[in-house]
């Protein structure tokens, strides 16, 4: 897991980038923090307990990345392609996603609550047991992608595509949907009400 | 530190391993299942489990301690005296313990259940049924269900907005998150 260490700056509370003294916000060199993690995650570089949140990232291609236990919240990504990226207990919670590639990537236990998903392809995924509760997603797809123990619960879906999903214990209890298609997809394995849970 | 996660087709809970970096004596909180990929998992990082925590008495929490206690040698920690029979040592509200070198704080949430604790190591929170994405745990009257939101309200909120919360059941997500997306809370606040 990435260092849960507070920024020296006072009165911040966000965590420190890896290996620093300040959050990214705060970090007298932004540029190379930020050349150094477009670096490695362009080289395919595995990438592991990592942390660097607040940050933007544009026209740039991020495809077969490996993430696991990474902090990249609160970040806004324009024309990233993450496809058949590796996603595994990751936080990207409250970013911002315009034109955003993630294309037959496996994500499991990551957490996109909160976030802002425009024109977004998630097509042919494997999304497991992910957090996209809160998210407010426009003209975006899901198409073929296995939805197990997903949460978009409390969620704005609009013009949202879920075409030939497997919705197994989906949850989307208390979402807002206009113009969302569950078409071939096994939408009564999904929750759309409260369960009790054991 | 390091935090894995384990899910279990079983009672579809998950169980967390945490250990030191370099492997040796390790936690697993809520072992509702024991099967070869959490084997696996605990050995092929050269952990061995010396603590148990458990969040609360049910079952798809507790019920991998059959199997964990022929081949790992543990102590348990809960809120109650006794689980399935076993001997456990009991951990009351706001108590501090260091286990497998990890500093571990523990709270009384009651409401889904009389003993269900949260546990705080660092700035992760594995919360059980008290709090999970979008949504607090399960009650059967009105009356443990204001318990509950009342005791999220007075010792989960406060903690820090990065907190990052790992629930018994469901995906894991951070406090900021379900502070303003969380229903559950968002009407308790309006009150």
């Amino acid at each position: 897991m990435f260092n849960f260490i507070r920024c020296s700056h006072p009165d911040c509370d966000n965590f420190t980038v890896t290996n620093q003294n300040e959050c990214f916000l705060h970090a007298a060199d932004k540029e190379a923090l930020h050349t150094q993690l477009v670096r490695n995650l362009e080289k395919k570089k595995p990438l592991g307990s990592y942390c660097l949140t607040h940050s933007e990232f544009t026209d740039l291609d991020f495809s077969e990345s490996k993430l696991y236990a990474c902090k990249l919240s609160n970040s806004i990504f324009r024309n990233v392609n993450f496809s058949n990226s590796y996603i595994q207990l990751s936080f990207f919670e409250l970013s911002t996603f315009i034109n955003c590639r993630f294309e037959e990537i496996t994500s499991k236990y990551s957490v996109f609550a909160g976030s802002i998903f425009q024109n977004c392809s998630f097509a042919g995924s494997d999304i497991l047991h992910s957090n996209f509760s809160g998210i407010h997603a426009k003209n975006s797809i899901f198409d073929d992608s296995d939805l197990y123990f997903t949460n978009f619960s409390n969620a704005n879906l609009d013009n949202v595509s879920f075409k030939d999903c497997n919705l197994k214990k989906t949850d989307f209890n208390l979402s807002v949907r206009n113009e969302v298609s569950f078409k071939y997809s096994n939408f009564e394995e999904a929750s759309f009400t409260r369960e009790t849970q054991s | 530190m390091k935090i894995f996660f384990h899910f279990s087709v079983i009672g579809f809970s998950n169980t967390y391993l945490i250990g030191n970096t370099a492997g040796g004596d390790a936690i697993l909180i809520d072992p509702g299942h024991m099967d070869i990929e959490l084997l696996k998992l605990i050995e092929e990082n050269n952990f061995t489990i010396k603590h148990v925590l458990l969040t609360h008495r049910h079952p798809s929490h507790t019920k991998g301690l059959l199997t964990l206690l022929k081949i790992y040698d543990f102590e348990i920690y809960a809120n109650s005296p006794f689980i399935m029979d076993y001997k456990v040592k009991t951990l009351s509200d706001d108590s501090l313990i260091t286990l497998s070198g990890i500093e571990v704080s523990a709270n009384l949430i009651p409401g889904h259940s009389s003993d269900s604790l949260v546990y705080k190591i660092q700035d992760a929170l594995f919360t059980g049924d008290v709090l999970m994405a979008g949504r607090i745990g399960s009650t059967n009257t009105s009356l443990s269900r204001s318990l509950l939101i009342r005791s999220i309200h007075e010792k989960i909120l406060p903690l820090n907005d990065n907190t990052l919360i790992f629930p018994g059941h469901g995906p894991p997500t951070t406090l900021f998150v379900e502070k303003i997306n969380n229903p559950d809370l968002q009407s308790e606040y309006k009150q």
